[in-house]
């Protein structure tokens, strides 16, 4: 009996296996396909975040893992919202107050209308832009400026958009919206770019500005945020770091301005139980103007850094390595007991017990965040003594943290009675800054300052 | 079966074979070039064992295509009862068939000779498994030669990094004998000083000098590996485990106020890959495990490295904007 040469059985495994290695050999595009759209938001627009807290009692844990609580807002039912909240609250409820605002029953006239122009403005994730023509808001010498201080090029737009494509999608989402396929199994989350607001920035708000710079972002990317699931993006290029920042900055002026149309444009309409446009509508001026607002506030960002005041004291180190009773150690330890008095007057409200007995609260992301456990030694924003000064000077507004008081009474060792202190922009700010650096490093306070360790430790090692 | 599925064994059997010895030749498929101490006692051991597999991959694999083609059902005459009741031995074994003369003598010698070569291997590595494990042989504290130590905490995926300040490591170095020096070295890897350096993603060492890594991890087992330096320990939850190996070729110099690698000493230029030496996470840990990799600085000397150290120790303590 003669069997065929090539037998069924072997022309299957060849077939496979040639599959296989064409497969493994051909790989995937690196940049977004060419028809892809940004799509128009489907999630909930969160407005008052703060009402929330009135609304319902709060849970002391953090958002649980697999819910995006006001992006899942929409597909929960009563039961489940019953459940996390701890109350009965119904979707409606939080309509009616005016916190959220289901962007998916805004008329889909008005959404084709504002996926439309922002198509135009902004691009598409594979050919992004920032086409601020025929804005009036913005000046010549403005749009100019767009691209020399905040680096929005077409050219470089795309090379971020693809290096975005490769490190930031997964989480950050396509349209920045921090609702990538992993975002949700991460604590915190990674940060939604639309609602314009970031954490770490070191602009000056007594100007007026609450932006990022650039080289805030740069400083996210090169050092990740310790803490989180954000890691360092160090091992890129300057020039790949620079063409991230600004597809970042482009996401979010677009999602802002896309943002601040449907939250500006819409009420709730109890009786008819629908999303009406307020009076006077028209989005062909409206959203423009937006997008010219929001660039504006980027714009002048960057023209007002936090200059912090000069230091004073002896450095960290310098008291570490002097004598017990040197000149450098007793000015180091007045600094450090002066901070920790301070502290306790104006942080110790929300940083409970030096923050190990802090609250959860809502942030206007709609997501659970606490005020940091300073024991701790993790400084999501930098742990330079620097990035210490600027979050005491600028707060974190989305999360809650307010900018420290410009004075405040208390009475510090030496003063006969209780006067009125200035701590921003002045020296004292360094004397936080050098108690919260002290503060996770037991050994160091017990040498340093004895009694403030007792306090805050307890007696004994 | 058809006889020519032997054809496919064999022409899947040379392709491997051949990829071995070709991968030597072709820049990336092989080993890379070793830079510490201990890469060679290493790499030898390598090479015996790739000796001794090798030979008997080859010896089994040729048996076994011969058998399949011989003894295929085709052909005609082994299907047939076989009369005979001698075993039929193949030529190329019949030198051994005088001794090996039963099936019991065949089983013990194919259990024995593989048995005293793995028993020989186990042995050899012994001396240098203890080199680079045994912590009673981890570098210490000495005279003018302090070990470079740096507690590596791998996180989700980055590996945060911890040095001594400047003036802490000069200590170490001038004071060896103090015994309260001798404590602040041990108490390195669990009591971190507020003026400890802290940075991401870069490892700065010195050329001829032990490197001391505390190794910890903050979330998920890592595994830090360094190729070039021959080096792997995975990071266990939980644990804290000492590392060390000593680079013997440096690839970082100063250039326009800042340190690069990639520097070639030999050719005196940088941009050289060959020189840029990674850590690179050996441990499956999560969606970014393919990039978590840090960067290894092997400085030409200890006034290079403090150098940096000072450098970045001011940067970390800045208090003005750049």
């Amino acid at each position: 009996m003669r069997r065929r040469l090539l037998s069924q059985k072997f022309l299957l495994v060849l077939f496979t296996l040639s599959l296989a290695t064409i497969a493994g050999i051909s790989g995937c595009g690196e940049t977004y396909p060419e028809s892809l759209e940004y799509p128009v938001r489907d999630d909930p627009v969160v407005l008052k975040s703060d009402e929330i807290t009135k609304m319902i009692e709060l849970p002391t844990y953090p958002d649980p893992l697999g819910v995006l609580p006001v992006q899942k807002a929409a597909g929960f039912t009563n039961e489940r919202l019953q459940d996390y909240w701890d109350k009965q609250i119904t979707l409606a409820e939080f309509y009616k107050q005016g916190i959220l605002i289901d962007s998916t029953r805004i008329g889909s006239k008005y959404r084709r209308q504002i996926e439309f122009l922002l198509n135009k403005h902004f691009g598409t994730p594979a050919h992004p832009k920032v086409d601020l023509r025929g804005i009036k808001e913005l000046s010549k010498a403005e749009i100019s400026e767009v691209n020399s201080k905040l680096k929005l090029g077409n050219q470089q737009l795309a090379e971020g958009s693809r290096l975005y494509r490769l490190h930031c999608l997964h989480c950050h989402g396509l349209s920045g919206n921090g609702r990538g396929t992993t975002a949700q199994w991460v604590n915190p989350h990674p940060r939604d770019y639309r609602l314009g607001w970031f954490k770490f920035i070191s602009s000056d708000n007594d100007k007026g500005v609450n932006k990022p710079l650039r080289e805030d972002l740069m400083r996210t990317l090169r050092d990740g945020v310790e803490g989180t699931s954000m890691p360092s993006f160090r091992l890129l290029d300057e020039e790949e770091l620079d063409a991230l920042v600004s597809y970042v900055i482009h996401l979010s002026i677009r999602g802002q301005a896309e943002n601040l149309m449907m939250s500006e444009g819409f009420t709730y309409n109890a009786k008819s139980k629908s999303f009406r446009p307020v009076s006077g509508l028209d989005i062909k001026t409206d959203l423009p103007f937006y997008i010219g607002d929001v660039t504006k506030s980027w714009l002048k960002a960057q023209d007002f850094p936090i200059q912090p005041v000069t230091y004073p004291y002896p450095t960290l180190a310098q008291a570490t390595a002097a004598e017990k009773d040197s000149k450098e150690r007793e000015e180091f330890k007045k600094s450090v007991d002066n901070g920790h008095r301070i502290f306790i007057k104006s942080c110790g409200a929300c940083h409970e017990d030096y923050g190990r007995k802090a609250k959860y609260k809502v942030d206007l992301w709609g997501t659970m965040t606490k005020p940091a456990d300073l024991t701790q030694g993790i400084y999501r924003g930098g742990s330079r003594p620097v990035d210490i000064y600027y979050r005491i000077h600028s707060g974190i507004f989305p999360s809650g943290m307010a900018p420290v008081e410009a004075t405040t009474k208390l009475k510090l060792p030496g003063q006969e009675k209780e006067q009125d202190i200035a701590i921003r922009n002045d020296k004292h700010m360094w004397d936080v800054v050098n108690f919260v650096r002290v503060l996770p490093y037991r050994g160091m306070l017990r040498k340093l300052v004895p009694e403030i360790h007792e306090q805050i430790y307890g007696p004994g090692k | 079966m058809g006889k020519w599925w032997s054809l496919l064994f064999a022409v899947v059997m040379t392709a491997c074979l051949l990829l071995f010895v070709v991968a030597p030749f072709v820049t990336g498929w092989w080993l890379p070039e070793g830079v510490s101490e201990h890469a060679d006692e290493i790499d030898t051991l390598f090479y015996w064992i790739l000796g001794a597999t090798g030979f008997f991959f080859i010896l089994t694999e040729v048996v076994l295509i011969w058998f399949m083609f011989k003894y295929s059902a085709d052909n005609a005459q082994n299907t047939a009862e076989s009369t005979s009741t001698e075993p039929t031995v193949p030529f190329f074994l019949k030198p051994f068939a005088t001794f090996l003369n039963s099936q019991h003598r065949v089983e013990m010698a194919w259990t024995i000779v593989p048995g005293l070569i793995l028993f020989y291997i186990a042995v050899a590595q012994i001396e240098t498994w203890a080199d680079v494990k045994y912590q009673s042989r981890a570098p210490q504290l000495i005279k003018d030669k302090p070990p470079v130590q740096i507690a590596v905490s791998a996180r989700q995926f980055e590996w945060r990094i911890r040095y001594p300040s400047p003036s802490r490591y000069k200590n170490w170095r001038d004071n060896y004998k103090d015994e309260a020096i001798i404590a602040d070295f041990n108490s390195f890897k669990d009591h971190p000083h507020a003026d400890d350096i802290r940075d991401v993603n870069e490892l700065h060492v010195i050329k001829g000098r032990p490197v001391l890594v505390q190794l910890t991890t903050r979330d998920v087992l890592h595994s830090f590996n360094i190729p070039v330096m021959r080096v792997k320990q995975d990071a266990l939850p939980g644990k804290l485990i000492p590392v060390w190996f000593t680079p013997n070729k440096h690839n970082t110099k100063k250039k326009d106020g800042d340190w690069l690698d990639g520097y070639d000493p030999g050719e005196k230029s940088f941009g050289h890959d060959r020189y840029i030496w990674e850590v690179a996470c050996a441990e499956l840990c999560g969606w970014g495990h393919y990039r978590m990799l840090a960067r290894v600085y092997v400085h030409e000397n200890e006034a290079s490295f403090l150098e940096w150290l000072e450098h970045t120790h001011q940067e970390n303590n800045a208090t003005q904007r750049k």
